[in-house]
């Protein structure tokens, strides 16, 4: 039998691999209008982060909102190793460095997913920026070589 | 000043009368691009998305049974016809809801003269 680590271990397996198959089966049935879904799941993530890590978006910029994401992703929730927020002239470009389910994600990729709708980071900084009354179009870049995953916030 | 598209949804507008409700012109990620409606309080930004889905399903439902390429999609409910068609490349969707009054012959026609006009107007 498993210890209680590796029992932690297997159900968040289990729950990555739901997701990927969530993913997979979503993308088939209505390919690119998944998008629509990436507002939906952030809007989720980011109540419960307000909740559970403090997250504070009144008042804020929407560069400062991204920059504490990154900052919660790294610390308090290991997505990555490291986060790099640069500004582009259409909007934001958000670097995860070493981040999880970076071969998972490419996979997804190889497999004909081409928007990664169901990306936490995608889908927590579309919404947020959302709150702050910004329309964005987001997309996702894996770099799975270099191990990092390129999110872009295009702000319409 | 408004941009070619949002002139020609105002013109579109102006043409279909009384039986307007709202319209918006959206790419397949659910996202609009142009469009209004009668009612302030309406969420187009939502409407739009999940038409989109639905729209696709749509597609692929007639793909994958041979059933053709989609002309139209009508949406019929007890306060409106809701009537969306591909633009293009099929890369944007329109989406216009009608009152139940509506002649729909009418909306088809007036929505294909405009079509190619507003496809060409979408900023890329």
């Amino acid at each position: 039998m498993a210890t209680e680590q590796e029992k932690l271990v297997h159900r968040a397996r289990l729950w990555g691999l739901t997701t990927i198959g969530l993913t997979l089966g979503i993308w088939d049935m209505v390919q690119e209008s998944a998008c629509t879904l990436i507002p939906v799941i952030g809007e989720a993530i980011l109540k419960d982060i307000e909740k559970t890590l403090g997250l504070e978006l009144a008042g804020e910029k929407p560069d400062d909102v991204l920059v504490e994401l990154g900052r919660l992703l790294v610390d308090e929730s290991g997505f990555a190793a490291e986060t790099k927020l640069e500004k582009t002239d259409k909007g934001f470009r958000m670097t995860l460095i070493n981040a999880v389910g970076t071969p998972e994600f490419a996979s997804l990729r190889e497999r004909g997913v081409e928007k990664l709708f169901s990306h936490p980071v995608l889908c927590t900084g579309t919404a947020a920026l959302a709150r702050l009354g910004l329309k964005t179009r987001g997309d996702v870049v894996i770099d799975p070589a270099a191990k990092t995953q390129i999110v872009t916030f295009e702000i319409l | 000043m408004a941009s070619k598209i949002e002139q020609l949804i105002q013109q579109f507008r102006s043409e279909l009368g009384a039986d307007f409700i709202s319209t918006d012109v959206v790419g397949m990620d659910g996202i609009s691009i142009a469009g209004g409606s009668i009612d302030p309080n309406f969420n187009g930004a939502d409407a739009s998305a999940r038409f989109a889905m639905v729209m696709k399903l749509a597609s692929k439902a007639c793909g994958k049974t041979g059933m053709g390429n989609v002309d139209d999609n009508l949406v019929s409910t007890d306060q409106a016809y809701i009537l969306a068609r591909y633009l293009g490349d099929s890369s944007y969707y329109w989406g216009v809801a009608v009152t139940r009054n509506a002649t729909l012959g009418s909306v088809r026609m007036l929505m294909n003269e405009y079509a190619d006009q507003i496809w060409d107007a979408i900023p890329r």
